[in-house]
Formats: C-alpha cells, sequence, structure tokens
C-alpha cells in the first residue's frame, strides 16, 4: 500500500497542487483565498463568540481569546471534512482515468485529503501567527502537523472507503456531506469534552476528531498531552486506513465496469 | 518461441460484464453472498488467446461491439479479465482516448508535464523531452495558453504528441493512429515507423482495413468477443470483409425477400473470396487492345479486363465489376457495367444496359471491361467482383461472388521516352513564353 502511494508520490503531489490551483484559478484573488477564506471565517468566530456569546473554556487563561480555542478545533475537523465530504466523487468524477489511461487510481481519493492539509497548513500558520499575537506562544506549537496523524489517517481511510462506494452508488453525493455537516456538531468542536455526558466520554476520548482537537487544545493552553488517548486514536486511525485501503483494492476491479 | 521474446501474452481471456437493471441491484447482489442473482451477465470476450512478439505489430478488427476496445483495456491493465491471465512485458504506454486526462484549465505546457507523469516519466526526463512533444505537435506559442483555447485539431496533436515522445515497449492504440491534417498525419505514421525501428511492439485497433493491411503483419479478428482468427493480415482483412459483406447481404435478403435466408448456393467460400453465390466468377484475362494476353503494360496503354463467369439460378440486375489496387492495398480504381448503366440513364452514354439482362442458369457469360491504364510504374492487382444491385446506384448491394487478387499486372516505363512519378498518369502539359 505504502509503496504504491511511495513510487507515486511525484504524481500525487501534481494531483494535489492541481486540485488546489483548480479551485482558486480564474478567481480574481487567486490563491490569496486560501488565506481569506480562513480570516473571514476567524472574524465571524470572533464576533459572534467573542461580542455576542461572550463564551468562555474551562482552564481559558486571561488575554487567550475562546475563538482561537475554537479556530483550533476547527481546523483539525476541516482536514477530515475536506477530505471526506468530497471523497464519494474522488473516483466517480475522473471516469476516464478508470477507462482510458494506465493510472494508480488508488492515488485518486489520497487529493482531497492532499487538498485538505494544504489548507490545515495555511490556517496553521494563522492559528501560530494568533497565538503570537496574543503572546501564548511556545515551543509545543511544533507538534502541531505531528499530533495530527490520527485524523488523516482515519480521513484517507474512510475517503479510500467512500470513494469506492461513490462509484457505485451516486447518492453518496448527498448522504455523505450530510452526515459530514452532523459530525461537526457532534465533534468537540464548539465545545469541550468535559460538557459531555460522562457515558458518551469515551466516544470522543478515543477516536480520532476528538482525540486530536483535545490535543492541540492542551498544546494551545500548555496543558499536559492526552497521550493515551491519542495513542488509542491513533491506532484507530490505523485501523480505519488498513480497512479503507482493503476495501478500495477489493472493488477497484469492478470500478471500469460501474463507471 | 521463448518467453523472453513474448511482449503480450493473453490467455484464454473472458470478460464478463455484469449488467443491473437498478443501481440498488449491485448492493443486493454484493449482500446477498452469491446466493441469488441480481444481474444479467453479458460475454464481452469469450476464451481469448494470442501471444505478440517483441517489436511486431499487431492490428485487432471486427465489427462495432466485438470486444476490441474490451481486449486493449485488458492488455492495459485497465479491466481485469473475469477469467484467463495477461502477462505484459515491458511498459505500456496507451492510447486509447486521446486527451483522456488533459485538464482544460491548465496551459498546454503544465499538461505535458502531468500527461508525462501519468505515462511513468520523470519531470527531469519531460524536461529533456519538452521541446521535441512542443515541435512535434506544432502549436507554437499556444503550448503556454490553456488547453480550452485550442482548436479540436491542437488538442489532438498536442496528445498524440505527448503520447508517441513517451518511448514505451508497447504502445496500444484505439482508433486514433494518426490525427489532424494531412501533413501532420505523415509525421504521426512516420514517427510510428521510427518507434517500430526502435524494437516498438505496436497494438492497435482500426476500422480502416488498408492501415491494417499496410502497418502490420498479424492481425486478430473478433466476433462477438470470439477470436474468429489470428494470424496473417491479409487473410485477417480478407475475412472481415467477407463478414461485412454477408451481414450485409443478409440485411438486403430481409428487406427484398422478408426473410433472414439470402438466396445461397451452398458453394463454401474460402479465403480471398466469397459471396452469396448465384454467379461464379471463373476466370480472368488481362489483353492488350489487339487481343493478345499480357501482364506488363506501357503507361496510358488501353487495358482489357475479361471476366468470364457462369450462372447458376436465374439472373437480372448484375453487375459485373474489378478494382484495381497497388500491393500496399491503396484502392486505385473501381469500375464496372453497373457504371456504365447509370451514365447511359443519364444520357451520357449510348448503348445497351447490362443491368436490364436477364441469364439463365448454366449460361457462361463473358463481360470484357476496358479501361485506360495511366497508371505509374509498378505492379497492381485486380479483383473482380459479381454483385446483384437491387437499386439502380448501389443503393442496396448483394455480393454473389468477390474474388480477391484474382489477377496481377505491372506498368513499366521507359524512361528515356515517358516518365512520371507516382501511380496515376495526369497528362502534365507545360506551356511557356520563352
Amino acid at each position: 500500500m505504502t509503496h504504491g502511494v511511495f513510487r507515486h508520490r511525484a504524481l500525487l503531489v501534481q494531483l494535489v497542487k492541481r486540485d488546489v490551483l483548480l479551485r482558486y484559478r480564474g478567481a480574481m484573488f487567486g490563491v490569496l483565498w486560501i488565506f481569506l477564506s480562513p480570516l473571514l471565517m476567524l472574524g465571524i468566530f470572533a464576533f459572534v463568540f467573542g461580542q455576542i456569546f461572550q463564551a468562555r473554556w474551562p482552564h481559558q487563561p486571561e488575554g487567550l481569546p475562546f475563538w482561537l480555542m475554537l479556530y483550533s478545533g476547527l481546523i483539525v475537523f476541516n482536514v477530515f471534512s475536506d477530505a471526506v465530504s468530497r471523497s464519494p466523487g474522488a473516483v466517480r468524477s475522473y471516469p476516464s482515468y478508470i477507462k482510458k489511461i494506465i493510472f494508480p487510481v488508488g492515488l485518486l481519493p489520497l487529493v482531497p485529503v492532499g487538498t485538505g492539509l494544504i489548507h490545515a497548513s495555511f490556517n496553521l500558520v494563522i492559528l501560530i501567527l494568533a497565538l503570537a499575537w496574543t503572546g501564548r506562544l511556545s515551543l509545543c506549537i511544533v507538534l502541531l502537523p505531528v499530533l495530527l496523524v490520527p485524523v488523516v489517517l482515519l480521513a484517507v481511510g474512510l475517503s479510500w472507503f467512500l470513494a469506492a462506494w461513490g462509484v457505485f452508488i451516486k447518492d453518496m453525493n448527498q448522504i455523505v456531506p450530510l452526515f459530514v455537516q452532523m459530525s461537526l456538531f457532534l465533534s468537540p468542536v464548539f465545545y469541550p469534552i468535559s460538557a459531555v455526558p460522562t457515558y458518551l466520554r469515551p466516544l470522543y476520548l478515543y477516536n480520532p476528531l476528538g482525540a486530536v482537537i483535545e490535543a492541540y487544545r492542551a498544546v494551545i493552553l500548555q496543558l499536559p498531552l492526552p497521550l493515551a488517548e491519542w495513542l488509542a486514536a491513533l491506532a484507530f486511525g490505523g485501523i480505519a486506513c488498513v480497512l479503507g485501503y482493503v476495501f478500495f483494492e477489493h472493488s477497484r476491479d469492478e470500478f471500469a465496469d460501474a463507471l | 518461441m521463448r518467453s523472453e521474446d513474448i511482449a503480450v501474452s493473453v490467455r484464454n481471456v473472458t470478460k464478463t460484464y455484469r449488467l443491473f437493471a437498478h443501481p440498488g441491484d449491485r448492493i443486493k447482489q454484493f449482500l446477498s453472498f452469491g446466493i441469488r442473482r441480481y444481474h444479467q451477465s453479458f460475454n464481452a470476450l469469450s476464451d481469448v488467446s494470442l501471444d505478440i512478439r517483441k517489436g511486431e505489430t499487431v492490428g485487432i478488427i471486427g465489427p462495432n461491439g466485438s470486444g476490441k476496445s474490451t481486449l486493449l483495456q485488458i492488455i492495459c491493465g485497465i479491466l481485469k479479465p473475469t477469467s484467463g491471465t495477461v502477462q505484459v512485458n515491458g511498459r505500456v504506454s496507451a492510447l486509447l482516448e486521446l486527451g483522456a486526462g488533459f485538464n482544460p484549465e491548465f496551459t498546454g505546457r503544465e499538461n505535458v508535464y502531468f500527461q508525462g507523469m501519468l505515462m511513468g516519466l520523470g519531470a527531469d526526463v519531460i524536461d529533456g523531452r519538452f521541446v521535441d512533444i512542443a515541435d512535434f505537435a506544432g502549436i507554437g506559442e499556444f503550448i503556454d495558453q490553456p488547453v480550452r483555447t485550442y482548436s479540436s485539431g491542437m488538442f489532438l496533436r498536442l496528445a498524440f504528441s505527448v503520447a508517441v515522445h513517451v518511448d514505451p515497449d508497447i504502445l496500444v492504440v484505439d482508433e486514433a493512429l494518426a490525427v489532424g491534417d494531412p501533413l501532420f498525419q505523415k509525421r504521426c505514421y512516420a514517427r510510428i515507423k521510427e518507434m517500430q525501428q526502435r524494437g516498438l511492439t505496436l497494438v492497435f485497433v482500426s476500422h480502416d482495413h488498408e492501415i491494417v493491411r499496410t502497418l502490420t503483419n498479424m492481425t486478430l479478428l473478433l466476433g462477438s468477443g470470439v477470436s474468429l482468427y489470428w494470424g496473417d493480415s491479409r487473410e485477417a482483412t480478407h475475412r472481415y470483409r467477407k463478414i461485412l459483406f454477408e451481414e450485409e447481404a443478409l440485411r438486403i435478403a430481409r428487406e427484398h425477400n422478408g426473410d433472414d435466408q439470402p438466396v445461397m448456393s451452398g458453394k463454401p467460400a474460402t479465403s480471398g473470396e466469397y459471396g452469396i453465390g448465384g454467379a461464379t466468377i471463373t476466370g480472368l484475362r488481362i489483353l492488350a487492345e489487339g487481343g493478345e494476353e499480357r501482364s506488363v503494360f506501357q503507361p496510358g496503354e488501353r487495358i482489357h479486363l475479361e471476366v468470364s463467369f457462369s450462372i447458376d439460378t436465374p439472373l437480372d440486375k448484375l453487375n459485373v465489376s474489378v478494382v484495381i489496387k497497388t500491393l500496399q492495398g491503396w484502392k486505385l480504381y473501381s469500375w464496372g457495367t453497373l457504371n456504365q448503366d447509370i451514365a447511359i440513364w443519364a444520357g451520357r452514354l449510348d448503348g445497351e444496359v447490362f443491368w436490364d439482362k436477364t441469364f439463365e442458369a448454366s449460361d457462361k457469360p463473358v463481360v470484357n471491361l476496358a479501361l485506360d491504364g495511366n497508371f505509374g510504374a509498378g505492379s497492381y492487382e485486380v479483383q473482380a467482383v459479381i454483385s446483384r444491385e437491387m437499386d439502380r446506384h448501389f443503393g442496396s448491394q448483394q455480393v454473389l461472388h468477390w474474388c480477391d487478387e484474382i489477377g496481377t499486372f505491372r506498368v513499366e516505363m521507359n524512361k528515356r521516352e515517358y516518365f512520371f512519378g507516382g501511380i496515376c498518369d495526369l497528362h502534365g502539359r507545360a506551356t511557356f513564353d520563352a
């Protein structure tokens, strides 16, 4: 699996580059939108949660605005949602790649994940600048990219799985974005896990989204990392990744027939 | 044949498509683990085998829907066979659809790099070949414009150019050996020849018999997914033409007789010879103006092609015709009694109409077709055809008997007396003020 992806890494880089460029090509502000859209979102959050709700986080120190906590969770969630909500079309929208050229099809579901990671890296830059501005920058921020791994694995696994389903069932294009939107509210982006009922808490703590979001906040608040939960999430993400790949490989022989 | 000489080995390949009436049936099928069938099966290929040697050029022909493209896709590894095996030695490049994978929003240059990577080249290799690729496509400044601004010809030329500069070991082409204007087509063929000389194994599908016959030595003939013939290209194209004519004859018979059975004489057709019977060509004599049998002519000499045939059942509406071809298979001229009849009906000629004549069984008519042999130096082959024309203007034809290469003749020129280049004499005349 990794062998195939590694061998075609140059192609994957090209595919992701094309995917990112294509989104902004022809737009007046071009690639500037990569910065503009998170900044606009950030502005809205600052206004709604900071000014209107005047919300506060547990352990939230003075000088660290609420919206920054929220933004960090959103960065993690967006990696997941960027990839998963586009995955049902990842293979289906390229019939000529499946039927007309010799192509490592397994790369296609990785493209939305790659694009999501590009966006995340710009978001992280903004987050770090904002942290520096509030004066709460610590060396721990170098951990942020690494901490993302379980979510990336989960996203990759789900993308492979959903991309394969998407080839056979067109409805996936409608269903999946709906579920992704629901999961935004179900994952601890707008609230801390401590606010979740106790009996549901393990579900939050050990799944990659919950664990990574918690870890991000721990880094920002300079609290100890929830390492055990994070490792469990890493294992969980790894399993999802392998299962997704197995399913994808199992069904790819039929792609050309179904498209 | 040693296995290291084989570029592509296809063994007993069968491809079955499952046809689902409803998208949901696919899920039901998946969940039923084979206990129930929610689909119909369709065999696109049944038990096809062939070995393609390295450096060989192979054609695949057959009617629409006979499984040609499916076979190409299986050779490329795009489709998996339902059963059987495919072994490929060397890097395969596929040209199944020109420009598949091109993105219209990106420039020609970007697409060339991307396409090259798709075909397995590193960016450094493409750097080295980029100038060649751009030159070959010949689209000039447009190379840095988005592909969506290209004319369709430019698009095809660029796509073709990339494909033939990847230097694959095996090139698989579907219906697109040459694109663009005649000049570019010439460059395409020259490039393919060059690649062949460097040891390229070429597998292609074409509907053009002449290209198959001239470019290949081995051809696979497919019909409804079954391998009908695998071997000599000349033989394969003969057989293919036979199939096409039989199909056409069946269609016409159905239209005129209201049943599926064409009037069959039951004569088994051999290769290079076919037809539904009713009349049989028994011979062709090639004569000079004086009546002597000859096989060598000077340009411009009158050539008489004397077709004799026998009638097996009473017949009318006949057309006796000949086709003259170069040895490479280019058709130079085809003409027959119906062509003359048409001119008579149109009032452009006087004479007796052959089409109106009725022949009785055991008649042995002879038809003399005389023509100006305005051919260049070379060898030519003659085909003779007897057909029944239900329509006065070739609208509905049944081939009773078709003979390939029933005769050959040669045209020689005396270079010191009368000389021109090419394959036909256009009777050039120069005038000048001097």
